[in-house]
Formats: C-alpha cells, sequence, structure tokens
C-alpha cells in the first residue's frame, strides 16, 4: 500500500493538490494546524504551519514549504518559487515577523515537504543549506514521499479503524480504473464499509470523510495518469453522496470538529467538481463545437453506445454547471467579488459548451430510454437559469418530434428499459413489445412541462396528441420526493418516492403547469430533505443523475415565459 | 435405349406409356423411330395406347418425354386421320393442362401435310365430331391453308360462326394466319368476321382471341391493312378486361413492327390499367419492356412506367418486372441515370422508391452519367432533385456521387450554396470517401470543380479536427456492454451465413461439406462407372465484403431517418 501513496504522492501537483492534503494528514497525526494554504495571501514560504510533537515528545512548530514531485536542481535553485528561496524567506522573513506570539518560544523545524524524493544531484547542496542554517531552535527535516505515505497509512488510513478488505476492494478500484464500472464498484464497496464501520462521533466521522476523499484523490490521480477519468468521475459523485449522511446533522455550530467536518465534505465536493471540470475541458469541450464531434468520439459503431455517452454527457454538464450556480450564490451571500467573478466565468463557460454540445450533436434529440429525460431536465434547467430559452424551446420541440416520429415508424423510440441487454434489442418489430417498451413515461411529460415553461403551444398540443393518441396506453407520470427518499437518496439504496400517475398533457401551457404546481404544493417530503433544508440542493440534482432518479418538479420554474416579468 | 421386346411386353401389358415417360431425354429420337416403325409395321397400335386415364397418371419431366416422344412418332406413322386427332386430343388434353399444348398441334399439323387425303378426311371428321375436337382444328385448317388457301380460309370462316366455342375460337385462331393475304375479298370477309366478334361477343376469351387473330393478319400483311384493324383494335383496347389486356400485350411483343405509333401508344395506354393482382399481364408486361427498347424509346416507357408503378392503391411494384429491373440495371449509364432522374423528379412516392432498385449499378460499366441540361431545371427543381436523391440514393455511393455532380453542374454558381451545403451535411458527412467519386469524376473545366473544390476543403478541415479529437476512451462503453455487442454481431453473422445458405442455389446443386482443419480439401470424383475415381485437392478461398457504413446511421440515427423522410415526401415546386 505504501507504493501506492508513494506514487500518489509523487503524481500531486503543488498547489491545490498535496498542499490541500497536509493538513488533513498534520492534523489525523495529531499535530495541530494553524496555517492553511491560501492564494492570494502572501505566506512567506510556508505553505502549512502546525504544532506538533517532536521526537522527544515535547512540543514544536512545523513549517512546512511544500513542492510536488522530486526535488532537482532548478526545483532548488532556480526562479521565484524555488524551494531554496522559500527557505530564505522561512528564516529571513516568517520566523522573524509572521509566527503568532502563543507559538514563539517553540523550537522551530522546517520541514521541506517534497510529493517525490530528493534527486542525487542536489542532496549535497540541499544538506549543506540544512546544516549551515540549523542554529539554536531551528532545525531541519526532510518529508519525501516515503515519509509522508507512511504518515498517511498511519494517520488517515489507520488500518484498525478499516474493514478487513479494505486494502483489496481499494487497489482493485485503482488497478482497474481503464474499466471505470468495475474500479467504481469496487470504490463503491470499500466506501460503503468505511461509512458503515463509522462511530457515530464527529472525530469518526471526520476520520471516514477523510478516508474517502483520499481514496478518491488517489484514485483520480491513478486515472489521470491513465488517461481516463471516468472511474475518478463516478466515484466523485458517490463519494459526494455517501459523505453527506455523515455530515448532515453537524452542519451547525462552531465545534472546532463541526468545522473540520464541513471543511473536508466541502473538499470532497471540490474535488468531485475538479474531476468534473477536468473532465469536461479534457473531454468534452475539444468536439463540442464540431458538428457530430463529440458523438464521433465515442469508441463504438453502435448507434446505441453513441445514444447513451451522450445523453449521459449533457447530464454531467448540466450537474456540473447547477453546483456552479450554487456555488455563485454562495459566493454572492459571502460577497466574495472575486469568486463572483470568476465562477461566473466558469458557469457561462460551462453552459455555453452545453449549449455547443447540444446544438452540433443532433442525436441529443432522439432520446433511446425514457429516463433521459433526467439528463435532459437537468440540462433544461441549467440552460432555463441561464437565459436560454429560446434554445431550450427549439430542442425541446426536436425531441418531441422526434419522439413522435420514432414510435410511429418503430425507430429507436424511448422505451422504459434500462438494461444494455434489453436497450441493445430495441426496438422489436411487434406490437405486443411496443406496448410493453412505452408502458410508462416521465419524457413525455418533461417535455410537455418546459414546452409549457417556454409557453410552446405547438409543441404542447403534438405531445398532447401523442398522449392521447399512440401513446394513450401508457401511464404518463412524475416522480416526488415521499417520506422514504431521505433514507435512500444518497445511496440509491432501494426504490423511494411517489409517482404522480394522474398526469394529463394539457393543451394549454398554463393548465399543464398548473397541475404540477398543485402537486408539488401537495408533496411536503421535498421540503423536508436534508439538502434543502441545509442549503445544499444540488446535491438531489447529483443523486438524480447517479442514481438516475427523476429530479423532483419542485425545481422547474413553474410559470410560462409569457407569465414572466 | 429400349429394345423391341420391351416394347411389346409392355404394350402387351398396356404400359406402354409408362415405359416411354421412363426413357431418357436423348433416347427420345431412336425411340421416336423405332415406335413409328413398330407401329407402321403393325406390331404396335401406338394411337391406341395413349388413353387419357392413363396420361394423366403422368407428371412433371417423365411427362414431357412421352410428349416429345409422341410428337415425334406422330408425323412419322400410318394411319387413319380419326386415329390420329382422337390420339392428338387425349394429348394435348393432358399436355394443355401443363400448358405445352402447341407442340401437339405443330405435330399433327405435320402429319396433315403430308397429303390432301389426309386433310380432306380430318375435315370429314371435324364435321362428324364436331363437339370432341380440341386442339385439332387449328392444325388442321393451318395444314389445309398450305394445300388451298382459299378453301381452307372460307372454312375456317365458316368454322368461326359454329355454336360449339372450342370449334369457333381455333377457327378464329386459325382465319388470322390462313387468309390469303392478296385476296381482298376474303381479307375483307375475315376483318369483317373479327369485327363483329368484337363487337356482339360477351367472351373475353372470344375477344382475346379475334383480336390476336386479326393482329397476326397484320403482321402477315406488313401493316397494310392497318388502317382497317385500327378501329377493331381500339375498340378493344378500351374494354377493361385484364385477359384482354395480356393479349394486348403479348401481341404487341410479337406484331410490333406492323403496328403504326397510335397503335403502340393504344397498347401501353391500356396496359397502364393494370393492376397487381392482374398477375399474367404483369409477367406479359416484363417481358414486352425487356424486349422494347427502353433507350430509343424512353419518354414512352417512362410515362408507361409512371403510370403502372406510380402513387395508387392498386400499383404494381418494381419486383414483380424483374426482367425489365434486369434490362434496365445493364442499360448504359446514361440512359440509367435519365430514367432515375425522371424517376425522381416526378416527386411520386412509388416512382422515387424504384430508384433505390433500380440502383446498384454495376460499378464496372461506363457509370451513371446523367446530363440535367436536356431536363432544362430551374434553381429549386436541381434543389428539389438533390433532396430526392439524398432521400432515394443513400446506399449507392458511386452513383449517388454521380448523380450529385449532375446537380451541382447544373446548379447556376450563384446557387450552389444550398446543394453544397445539402450534400456535405447528408452525403459527405455519412461517407467520408465519397469525396474521391466526386474528385476523380471532375475535370479541370467541369463546371462543377469549384464546388468539389469547396467541398474537399471543408471536409478535409472536418476530419483533422476530427483526427485531433480522436477517440475518447473515458466514453467507451463498459466491458459487459462491449461483450454483448459482439454476442449480438455474432448471433447477426450466424444468422446472415444461414440465410444466405438457405437462399443459395449451390445449397441444392452440391453436396455440403465443412471442413475443421486446414486450408485445403480433398475429393474423390467419379467421371464414369468404369474409370477410377479422379483425386481432386479444393484450396479454401476466402470472399469478402466491405461496405462503408453509412455514419449518420450509426451517429445520429433517428435523426437521420427524419430528414430522409423530410426528403422523401416533399413535394415538387409548384
Amino acid at each position: 500500500m505504501k507504493l501506492i501513496f508513494m506514487e500518489y504522492l509523487a503524481s500531486l501537483k503543488e498547489r491545490g493538490e498535496l498542499d490541500v492534503i497536509m493538513p488533513d494528514l498534520l492534523s489525523e497525526i495529531g499535530f495541530n494546524v494553524i496555517s492553511r494554504p491560501a492564494i492570494g495571501t502572501r505566506q512567506y514560504g510556508v505553505d502549512v504551519a502546525a504544532v506538533g510533537p517532536g521526537p522527544d515528545n515535547t512540543s514544536r512548530l512545523y513549517l512546512l514549504s511544500i513542492k510536488s514531485g522530486n526535488l532537482r536542481r532548478s526545483g532548488w535553485d532556480t526562479g521565484e518559487q524555488s524551494l531554496r528561496t522559500s527557505l530564505n524567506e522561512i528564516l529571513d522573513v516568517y520566523i522573524t515577523n509572521h509566527v503568532p506570539k502563543r507559538y514563539s518560544d517553540l523550537p522551530v523545524v522546517i520541514v521541506l515537504c517534497l510529493g517525490g524524493d530528493l534527486h542525487e544531484d542536489v542532496r549535497t547542496n540541499v544538506e549543506s543549506f540544512m546544516t549551515e542554517h540549523t542554529k539554536g531552535s531551528i532545525t531541519f527535516d526532510l518529508w519525501n514521499g516515503d515519509h509522508l505515505a507512511k504518515l498517511l497509512l498511519r494517520g488517515i488510513l489507520r488500518e484498525n479503524t478499516l474493514p478487513s478488505t479494505w486494502q483489496s476492494d481499494f487497489r482493485k478500484s485503482l488497478a482497474m480504473v481503464d474499466e471505470p464500472d468495475v474500479s467504481f464498484a469496487h470504490y463503491r464497496r470499500f466506501t460503503i464499509s468505511v461509512v458503515d464501520r463509522c462511530k457515530t462521533n464527529k472525530r469518526a466521522r471526520l476520520r471516514a470523510i477523510r478516508q474517502i476523499y483520499l481514496a478518491l484523490w488517489t484514485l483520480y490521480v491513478w486515472a489521470r495518469t491513465a488517461d481516463n477519468i471516468e472511474a475518478a468521475y463516478l466515484c466523485g459523485e458517490w463519494a459526494v453522496l455517501i459523505s453527506w449522511p455523515l455530515i448532515k446533522g453537524h452542519l451547525t455550530g462552531r465545534s472546532k470538529e463541526v468545522l473540520q467536518l464541513n471543511q473536508s465534505f466541502k473538499r470532497i465536493v471540490e474535488l468531485h467538481n475538479a474531476v468534473a471540470y477536468d473532465y469536461l475541458i479534457t473531454y468534452v469541450k475539444p468536439g463540442a463545437k464540431i458538428k457530430n464531434g463529440l458523438a464521433s468520439a465515442v469508441p463504438s459503431q453502435s448507434y446505441l453506445d453513441i445514444n447513451l455517452r451522450m445523453f449521459n454527457i449533457i447530464g454531467r454538464i448540466g450537474t456540473r454547471g447547477l453546483w456552479q450556480w450554487f456555488f455563485l450564490e454562495q459566493a454572492n451571500l459571502e460577497d466574495k467579488n472575486d469568486d463572483v467573478k470568476a465562477i461566473q466565468a466558469d458557469l457561462m463557460v460551462t453552459t455555453e459548451l452545453l449549449a455547443d454540445v447540444i446544438q452540433n450533436n443532433p442525436v441529443l434529440c432522439t432520446p433511446i430510454k425514457d429516463s433521459h429525460a433526467i439528463d435532459i431536465n437537468i440540462a433544461c434547467l441549467l440552460l432555463n437559469r441561464l437565459g436560454y430559452d429560446p434554445m431550450v424551446q427549439s430542442w425541446i420541440q426536436n425531441i418531441a418530434s422526434a419522439t413522435v416520429f420514432a414510435y410511429r415508424s418503430n425507430g429507436h423510440y424511448p422505451c422504459v428499459f434500462n438494461d444494455y441487454r434489453d436497450l441493445i434489442d430495441h426496438p422489436k418489430d411487434d406490437d405486443q413489445y411496443r406496448a410493453e417498451a412505452t408502458v410508462g413515461s416521465i419524457l413525455v411529460p418533461t417535455l410537455a412541462v418546459w414546452a409549457s415553461i417556454n409557453g410552446d403551444e405547438e409543441t404542447l398540443v403534438l405531445l398532447a396528441d401523442f398522449a392521447s393518441g399512440l401513446y394513450i396506453h401508457s401511464t404518463l407520470q412524475l416522480w416526488y420526493p415521499g417520506s422514504d427518499t431521505e433514507e435512500h437518496l444518497y445511496r440509491g439504496s432501494a426504490d423511494h418516492g411517489l409517482a404522480a400517475t394522474d398526469i394529463r398533457i394539457e393543451r394549454c401551457p398554463e393548465d399543464m403547469l398548473a397541475q404540477i404546481r398543485s402537486e408539488c404544493s401537495k408533496s411536503a417530503a421535498f421540503e423536508s430533505l436534508s439538502p434543502l433544508a441545509c442549503s445544499f440542493w444540488p446535491l438531489l440534482i447529483l443523486a438524480s443523475r447517479h442514481h438516475g432518479i427523476p429530479v423532483p418538479p419542485h425545481f422547474w420554474p413553474l410559470t410560462t415565459h409569457t407569465n414572466n416579468p | 435405349m429400349m429394345t423391341r421386346d420391351e416394347i411389346l411386353a409392355a404394350y402387351a401389358k398396356e404400359t406402354l406409356i409408362d415405359i416411354i415417360a421412363a426413357a431418357d431425354y436423348g433416347q427420345c429420337e431412336a425411340l421416336a423411330d423405332l415406335l413409328s416403325e413398330m407401329h407402321n409395321s403393325g406390331e404396335i397400335d401406338i394411337l391406341t395406347a395413349c388413353k387419357s386415364d392413363q396420361l394423366d397418371t403422368i407428371s412433371g419431366s417423365p411427362f414431357f418425354i412421352f410428349q416429345n416422344v409422341f410428337c415425334l412418332t406422330l408425323p412419322r406413322i400410318q394411319c387413319q386421320a380419326e386415329a390420329a386427332m382422337t390420339a392428338s386430343t387425349q394429348v394435348y388434353r393432358a399436355a394443355d393442362a401443363k400448358g405445352s399444348g402447341s407442340m401437339i398441334g405443330e405435330a399433327l399439323r405435320t402429319w396433315f401435310q403430308q397429303s390432301s387425303e389426309r386433310t380432306e378426311e380430318g375435315l370429314a371428321v371435324i364435321q362428324r365430331y364436331m363437339s370432341n375436337q380440341t386442339g385439332t382444328i387449328t392444325p388442321l385448317l393451318l395444314a389445309g391453308a398450305e394445300q388451298d388457301s382459299r378453301r381452307f380460309a372460307a372454312v375456317a370462316l365458316d368454322l368461326s360462326k359454329q355454336a360449339q366455342p372450342q370449334i369457333r375460337f381455333d377457327a378464329l385462331r386459325a382465319l388470322g394466319r390462313v387468309v390469303p393475304i392478296d385476296n381482298d375479298r376474303l381479307l375483307h370477309q375475315a376483318l369483317s368476321r373479327f369485327s363483329e366478334v368484337v363487337d356482339a361477343s360477351s367472351s373475353d376469351q372470344e375477344i382475346a382471341v379475334a383480336i390476336e387473330a386479326v393482329l397476326h393478319l397484320l403482321y402477315r400483311t406488313h401493316g397494310r391493312i392497318v388502317d382497317q384493324v385500327r378501329p377493331i383494335f381500339e375498340r378493344v383496347c378500351e374494354m377493361p378486361s385484364a385477359l384482354l389486356r395480356q393479349t394486348l400485350g403479348r401481341s404487341l411483343m410479337y406484331y410490333q413492327n406492323a403496328y403504326d405509333e397510335s397503335m403502340i401508344d393504344t397498347t401501353f395506354l391500356a396496359l397502364q390499367a393494370t393492376n397487381k393482382e392482374d398477375i399474367d399481364t404483369v409477367q406479359t408486361i416484363n417481358t414486352l419492356l425487356y424486349m422494347w427498347d427502353i433507350d430509343d424509346d424512353r419518354k414512352r416507357v417512362f410515362c408507361f412506367l409512371s403510370k403502372l408503378l406510380g402513387d395508387r392503391d392498386d400499383a404494381i411494384e418494381l419486383s414483380a418486372l424483374d426482367n425489365f429491373t434486369h434490362c434496365i440495371r445493364k442499360e448504359k449509364g446514361e440512359v440509367l441515370g435519365w430514367y432515375v432522374v425522371s424517376l425522381l423528379l416526378t416527386g411520386d412516392k412509388n416512382l422515387c422508391t424504384v430508384v433505390e432498385q433500380i440502383l446498384p449499378y454495376n460499378e464496372s460499366r461506363d457509370g451513371l452519367d446523367v446530363d440535367l441540361r436536356a431536363f432544362a431545371l430551374a434553381p429549386p427543381w436541381i434543389a428539389f432533385l438533390t433532396r430526392k436523391i439524398l432521400g432515394f440514393c443513400r446506399h449507392e455511393k458511386q452513383s449517388t456521387a454521380a448523380l450529385l455532380l449532375s446537380c451541382l453542374r447544373a446548379m447556376p454558381e450563384s446557387n450552389r450554396a444550398e446543394i453544397e451545403d445539402l450534400i456535405y451535411d447528408y452525403f459527405l458527412m455519412n461517407y467520408f470517401t465519397a469525396i474521391e467519386c466526386f474528385e476523380s469524376a471532375v475535370s479541370e473545366d467541369d463546371s462543377a470543380r469549384e464546388s468539389v473544390n469547396r467541398l474537399a476543403l471543408k471536409l478535409k478541415s472536418y476530419l483533422d479536427t476530427l483526427s485531433k479529437i480522436g477517440k475518447c476512451s473515458a466514453f467507451e462503453p463498459t466491458e459487459r456492454e462491449q461483450q454483448l455487442q459482439r454476442y449480438r454481431l455474432a448471433d447477426f453473422g450466424r444468422d446472415v451465413q444461414k440465410r444466405a445458405e438457405e437462399s443459395s442455389a449451390l445449397s441444392f446443386l452440391v453436396h455440403k461439406a465443412t471442413i475443421l482443419y486446414g486450408t485445403a480439401s480433398i475429393t474423390y470424383l467419379y467421371t464414369d462407372d468404369s474409370a477410377a475415381p479422379h483425386r481432386q485437392e479444393i484450396r479454401m478461398t476466402s470472399h469478402e465484403h466491405v461496405a462503408e457504413l453509412a455514419r449518420l446511421y450509426v451517429i445520429d440515427r433517428v435523426g437521420f431517418c427524419v430528414a430522409r423522410v423530410r426528403f422523401r415526401l416533399e413535394r415538387p415546386p409548384v
């Protein structure tokens, strides 16, 4: 295991990766972290400052200067970002002026913290520097990847707190990153064991979240190396969802452990969003502006594979965009103007990316699964919030026409099946099969709602005629959260919620929306869902996308455009 | 070869017909010699041996062998006319049911031709036993006419007025063949009689016989009497009978040289009313079109086809015209191209679908080459044609490229953008390599050169970008999904192979052996009974056919189908 973590640590970048791990790592081995990495404030060479026991068990002030990967001559002594420059700043400025008063009497250990190892060509220089500057209460220490891995195993991954199978599951999740579904299955098993064995106290929960986070990070790094971060994406979503029950009861309060819990959970959310960003930028963006570019990038000659992947992609872009919308709300609330601008810009890029993908890949007008309504809905929610209404209108119109056409012509019409084995044989030239394949639908009501929101009566009438004609056998429905939803939503452990089956496709937009509004107002379970109560609503979108549960209708802007101010 | 004793024994046991039917086809001539010799020497009576109840028990190939031997034997034997006619009637009835009666008539005619006594005797038999004569009157009248045409024409005229329908039909049939064409009086009488039948008869069969006979007569006169025949002919063409249409179609095939243009047009007009239930006429049309000059007479043929196959409930399907399909598909590229364009320009769903069936074009010939100048199309029509080509010709890359290129050439430069976009979005996006068809077909001074260059440039830029993006491993289906796809593909492959084997003519002709190991097989061929078998090694060869998959069919199947349907249903510009 140590080798795995050494490899992992060596692959971490300095900013936002290795320096983010270190505070948790120190905290878990009993250090008190007093300063964390921050962007925009000068730290005079110190990335992390912590108070911890020395070899003689006396307290010392550890000042960590962190460098990613192996340290070579250029990293040691070339330019402003070199380690030597950082160490000089610590000696000249930090120790003299910036050590908090209550720690000023403590012996100082300046730690050269390396993700990798010290290269031979610079070892003499480093050792000479350390010898030369070791004076009085100031000493030096070198923590390389090997040492950090030991600390990880001793600290965050205290093996006695983990299930006996953890090494096997964890190793398999890493080894199988090339087969994302297998990798995810092992990661999932690992995290479920961690959470299920976790005691109810905050400390144990904090450790469990950190273990999930560390495992996710490690997997992400391995996936990045393998040039396929699909597994990391799936695991990231799951990590957020499985961690939520651990912290949802501890979101208020100012105790150190509560803050640490919150911070650790947010870090999982951030990591998931970083993976999602990486996914979009690396895989989606390059082909987004080209006609059928993204569809062509799917390595398969099967229409089914392309169709499934494309809807999956828009669901992911939509989910990430809605997370950004949430971050924007948070930044606005906290008056973080710089963050607001950056998030806004990022949000615009994501939404434009989504619009490009939809416009350039006509396959997105022809869902093959009824449950693609979930991805369509998530995408529309984002586009709607960002004012892409004409685009949503035209897209929904195209989906509706193509769905009706495909059903009429017994082409690849949306079916209720989700298993690949069933989908591969779809459609069949058999009337009974056709009725079974369309026995129910959330897609048709979803399209009707979006057509209503956009005031698109033509599409609404098309859908109304379809629903009352050829599709009359299909149980049109919408899903609402129920009292059992909170228990099962995050793990997707069982069916939950309620299906409203008495859906009529009205010919008038306002009538269509009125019936949804009415049901929403009666569905109290939604408001009591913990992400809503804790103002963490994107979690519901994430759970919907990940587990294939419809997005609650409460998220819809249930007014028609004509009614909008 | 059968021996005299075997024949005698069979004759004694009344199984002569059976042993004749069991003979080898190659022995028919020798057997006929032996049978006629034995008949003439009084050892057997071949004619009395032909009993209808026995004949009815023989079918298929043995019957045709017997019939062949009978037809070879009959002209060589000495007998009474009545015996010859009775035996012929028996065999004729059995053969007619199997569609091969004409051979018997020819043999009997040859027998009558040998002496005027035989024809006289035959006439007497007919007078005596009028109701029993089936298939004997026409041979008798034809043979008699060679001896005395005036007399036998008068006999035919007389018999054509008899009450018994079969006598009348046979006499009418013979009348058109025996009337001396240099005798105006008899010619006039015959034409009057035909006209009478057409006007007065309530039997389609009788009218069919009469019109066939009158057209035969026209043919014999090399069209000289066309003005007298045309009114009779036109009256028949207006009659809504499937049997008459079939007769008119068949007559056009046989006697076309005697027709004037108006009669040809009238025939085609009558045939247009044929519907898919009228199988015999459809088959006649199939043969007629196969024999017709569809190049020189393309406008008439196209007009006929468009009515015959066009959008109506009972329209016939091109698959019923297999001979014609074969014929048009091996025509010169220019001719096929003309038909394809003409069919597509109608915008008629049925006719446009015909295009799908007459393509693919045999690529080894000179390729489709269409000059749209002949059609004088305005830009909206060229754009319409382009969409029809894209809607109906998608499978045939080479042919489609040729047709689209003709659209580019015909379109003025200022209006090209629209069809360039259509070609790019719905053809080149489907078949990247199709650009090579365009590039290789345009010369330096080709009017479509600029367009092709633009398309090539645009496609190259697109392909460069796609190649930069490459395939994304993160988008790959899971291992399980890939495995399911592989299983499905394998099942599909096995099914295709099974169907191919089942429908292959080879499966009926040869024994199938499956080798499990090796690349060659050893077989022993037995050339004849005496020789030792010949050892033969057969090396296995593999045959493969590679077809480019339509890319949009994989990437955006429903969208692609929607676009195709839109193109297919589009109505012609107003």
